[in-house]
Order: C-alpha cells, then structure tokens, then sequence
C-alpha cells in the first residue's frame, strides 16, 4: 500500500526529476539511490539539494555507500560535496563536481581510514526526459590511517609499519552518463573506465553504477 | 614552565601527524634484496636472487623451486628439517632460491620475466653449483611446473625429481581447470574487499602490487583447501609483476594459455615423485593422475588429510615419501 502511493508520488508531478545540477532549478531537493561496481559492488544513498549560490547554480550534497561482498559496513565511503553548473549554451551544458571523501576498509590484511577529495565534471546534451554525456574524475586518497592485522603479521610481514600513509593514489575516470526522467523520477547509468594514478588497470577493470533519484 | 608545555604539546602533534608513504621500502612489504644487503643473495644472469644454501657443499645438489610464479621458499624451508632421524641435508646440499622478481628477489620490469628468461636464470643456478653436472629438484605448485619445463628443456641435467602438487603442465589442461580452481565471484568478500582496496593506493610499483597480491592469496583458490589461521603456510612477499607477466607469456594473444612444458617430456626417464593432498580438490589427485602418464617414469602419492600446502601442514609424511624415495632412486641407480 505504500509502495502505492510511493510510486504514484513520485510520477505524479508534472516536472522534471533531474539527477545532475544542470537540469535543476533553484529549492529543488534530491534523494537518490546507487548501486553498480565502483571499484567494487556497492550501494549508495544520498540526498541534494539545489540552490543559486553567487549567481551561480549549485547542489551541496551528502552519500554514504556501503561495499557489498558479505555486505561488510566496515567497507563504507561517504562523500560530502557540490556540484555546480559551468556553463549553458543551448541544449550543451556542462558541470562540475567536488567533494570530500572519507572512506574504510576492513579486510584480512588491513584495516584502513581514510580522507580524500574527489573532483570532477561532466558535458553533455540535455533534452527534455533525458540527457546523455561524458564525465571524467579524479578520486584522491590524500590521508590514510592504515593498521595491519595479526593474520597479516603472523604469515607475511612481522614489521609491517602502522601509520598515517600519505598520498597513497588515485582513481581516474573517463566514462559516459545518461539518464531519463518521468515526473519526479530519474534514471541515471554511468559507466567508464578507471584507472590508478599511475594508468593501470583497477581490479574491476570498469565501473557501471544504475541511479534512482526522486526530486521533490 | 610554558616552554616544556609547548615542547610536550609540539612533540606530540610533531608524533601524531607523523605519515609515512607506501612506496618506502620495509613499512608494507619485506625489503628485496637489492634494499636489504643483509639478506643472503646470489647474482645471477645480471640479477640479484634471494639464496641460501644448507648442508656440505661437496654433496649431490638439491634445488627447491617454490610456488608462485611470484611466490618464495619461506615455507619450503621446514623440508629442510630432520624428520624421524633423516634430513635432506644428509645426502644433499640444499639450494633455496626466490625466483626472479619473486619472494625477497630483485624485482623487474615485464620484459624480464618470461618463461625464457626464466628457463636460463635455471640454467645458470644449476651451472653454478653443479657445473656440467646433475641436480635433484623438489617443486612445490608453480615450482613442479617451472621444474618440469625445465627437465623439458634440460632433460639431462636432471637426475630425478619430486613435485608436489605441481599446477597444469599444459595450457590447455589449465585453461580446462581454470573454473574449478578459481572463485572468481564479484559477491565474495574476498574479491570485493581487493576491489575495495584501489580507493586506498594505486597499484602502481612493486611494492603496493606486492601488498595488494597478498589479499586474495588463498581465498583466490577455495578447492585448494589450505590451512587457513594459526599455522597456515607462511610467506615473505609475492611478486605480483612476475605472477602477471609469467601467466601472460603463457597465453596466445586472445588470452587462453598456450603453453606446453611436456613436449620432450617422455624423454627423461630418470625418476619423479609426484605428491598430492588427498584433500586438495583440483590440483590434488585428479590432476596429478593425469599428469603422471606425460612423464616417462613416475609414481604417484597421495597424503590424506592434506590440501595444496601439503609440504607444509604434513611435512612428515611428505618427507617420508621423499625420504622413501630417494632411497629407491639410489638403490635403483646401484643395480
């Protein structure tokens, strides 16, 4: 009953949900869903929302993701953010994106914290219900508290150093995004190819993530 | 007074925001030996290798390959203790080596590590301790494949052999196993917890390859059935450069292992010992009881209870099949 009235909410404006601040107007609200590889299968959810800052077009937002696996909330990464609109020239535009990224891991080697920024942007053609483009990023890990387990120290390296690691790499993206919309709701694929900061190839050698995001 | 304050609190913060970076050799990953000169090491063919000798140089020459490829002899060393009043030191000299870029061995580049460069790197470590002569060999996993590609190539330097739970001899046997031997699954934890870990460093020298690497070592292979937790096989560092690059020079140019290191192989009719885990689930006996008939003279054990780390879970009863075996070599060579 709820999942009713839920989906007849969510097709029942008349405007357009958009997932990415070009699209947007000012007082708009987001609230979005993930789930795809990227680097590893995990799920997100998050919340925008879109307001006119120095006459330009933003939306500070906030997402949490959890690694899946044995769905390990130890794995989580989190981002606190913004997105802004660049430029407009008729049905072009393009955006960009910045955000704060903390993130952990737990596994039978290490456990690790850490900080890190995440930049990036997109262009592409937006049309009325949908839009499509290309996007590229660069995921630092700036700061990293690393400690190792026991396991790790009995069967491989007693003398393992515990510390703050620095500037221990990167993620970059090259990838497409697109999305449609019906009322208030989005759909957004995203795929790419990521690579190391020093050009190799990550354990999953590309990243999909499938979007739901409902405006309101 | 403020002044020890200031001292205190300086050195404090001056401690808590020490970093240190990853690609500092010793704060991940044991040095090589080409960042530690304290380590025991041999040149080779323009190339530093992690070595150490045990026993009366002036015996018959015993050669231990380890797993890998990238693997070390961390754990083959215990072969080298006494068991039941016999050690291997009483009629050999032991030669444990790491590989090239493998184990605590100098680490290179991908046009270093092939199966050619591999084959005279060998060559010259038999040259040396047995110049024109012949040696021994016990391989444990990769280590009976290397040995016996090298027995395909050097069929007399070799005067008998034993291999444990050697890999697939043959591309094609490999690329038939490749399924059951693998738990390549993007739901396990395991392998989500590798992918994970690229928001962490970058892959992007030896040393975080290295790091990396040892994630997924045995979860990798759940068929092997090994020892898992307190008392599960030891080792010092893989080489994750040579365990890529090795399978790949393997491989045609769609990917699909090619190899074939028995093409010579029914030519050496000198002994070999093969060794199984009776637990050991593809690499065990299935595959060793195929494999035996491509060798010209071998025989075939299996050691109940014990998974693919059979050399290391059961190292008595490997050894007394070892021991056992070497014994009838000798006899046989007398009569």
């Amino acid at each position: 009953m709820m999942m009713t009235a839920f989906v007849a909410w969510a097709y029942a404006s008349p405007i357009n949900a958009q997932w990415n601040v070009a699209r947007f107007e000012p007082a708009r609200d987001l609230v979005y869903t993930n789930f795809g590889l990227d680097p590893a299968v995990n799920s997100t959810v998050g919340y925008g929302r879109a307001m006119r800052a120095g006459g330009l077009l933003v939306m500070p937002y906030i997402e949490a993701s959890v690694a899946w696996g044995s769905l390990d909330l130890r794995d989580f990464r989190a981002r606190a953010g913004a997105q802004g609109a660049l430029f407009r020239w008729r049905d072009l535009r393009a955006t960009a994106n910045l955000a704060f990224v903390t993130r952990g891991t737990s596994n039978s080697n290490f456990n690790a914290w850490g900080i890190g920024a995440d930049a990036g942007g997109t262009i592409g053609l937006y049309r009325k219900g949908w839009f499509a483009g290309g996007e590229f990023g660069y995921d630092k890990s700036i700061l990293t508290r690393m400690t190792h387990t026991k396991e790790y120290r009995d069967h491989h390296y007693a003398d393992a150093k515990d510390g703050w690691y620095l500037d221990n790499g990167a993620i970059k993206r090259l990838g497409l995004v697109g999305g449609v919309s019906v009322g208030r709701t989005e759909l957004v694929l995203r795929a790419g190819i990521p690579r190391s900061q020093g050009g190799e190839s990550l354990t999953a050698p590309a990243y999909v993530t499938f979007g739901l995001g409902i405006a309101y | 007074m403020q002044m020890r304050f200031s001292a205190v609190v300086g050195l404090c913060l001056a401690t808590a925001c020490q970093t240190v970076t990853m690609s500092d050799p010793g704060n991940l990953v044991p040095r090589t030996v080409t960042e530690d000169s304290s380590l025991p090491a041999i040149t080779l063919n323009g190339s530093r290798f992690h070595a150490e000798t045990k026993g009366d140089l002036t015996k018959p020459v015993l050669i231990f390959l380890h797993g890998g490829p990238g693997g070390d002899y961390r754990s083959l060393l215990k072969l080298a203790d006494r068991y039941n009043g016999y050690a291997l030191t009483d009629d050999f000299l032991l030669v444990f080596w790491d590989q090239r870029g493998a184990g605590l061995s100098q680490r290179h580049e991908k046009a270093m590590l092939t199966l050619d460069q591999y084959d005279a790197d060998m060559l010259a470590l038999v040259d040396r301790f047995a110049p024109g002569g012949q040696v021994t060999l016990i391989g444990q996993s990769w280590g009976g494949m290397y040995g016996t590609s090298f027995i395909n190539r050097h069929p007399t330097r070799v005067k008998q052999a034993v291999f444990i739970e050697a890999g697939p001899l043959k591309g094609a046997t490999y690329e038939r196993i490749l399924n059951d031997l693998f738990d390549i699954n993007i739901w396990r934890e395991w392998l989500n917890d590798y992918a994970w870990s690229a928001q962490f460093f970058s892959t992007d020298d030896h040393i975080r390859m290295d790091y990396q690497m040892a994630m997924g070592e045995n979860d990798a292979q759940p068929r092997n059935n090994v020892r898992r937790g307190p008392g599960a096989e030891p080792s010092w560092r893989i080489g994750a450069m040579v365990n890529k690059y090795l399978q790949e020079n393997g491989q045609d140019k769609h990917g699909k292992f090619n190899y074939d290191f028995t093409t010579n192989l029914s030519r050496f009719t000198k002994p070999v010992l093969l060794i199984a885990g009776g637990r050991s689930e593809v690499l065990g006996e299935p595959l060793q009881t195929e494999q035996r008939s491509l060798y010209g003279n071998a025989t075939l054990k299996v050691v109940p209870g014990g998974g693919h780390d059979v050399h290391w879970t059961h190292s008595t009863e490997v050894m007394a099949l070892v021991q056992a075996f070497f014994s009838a070599s000798a006899a046989a060579a007398q009569q």
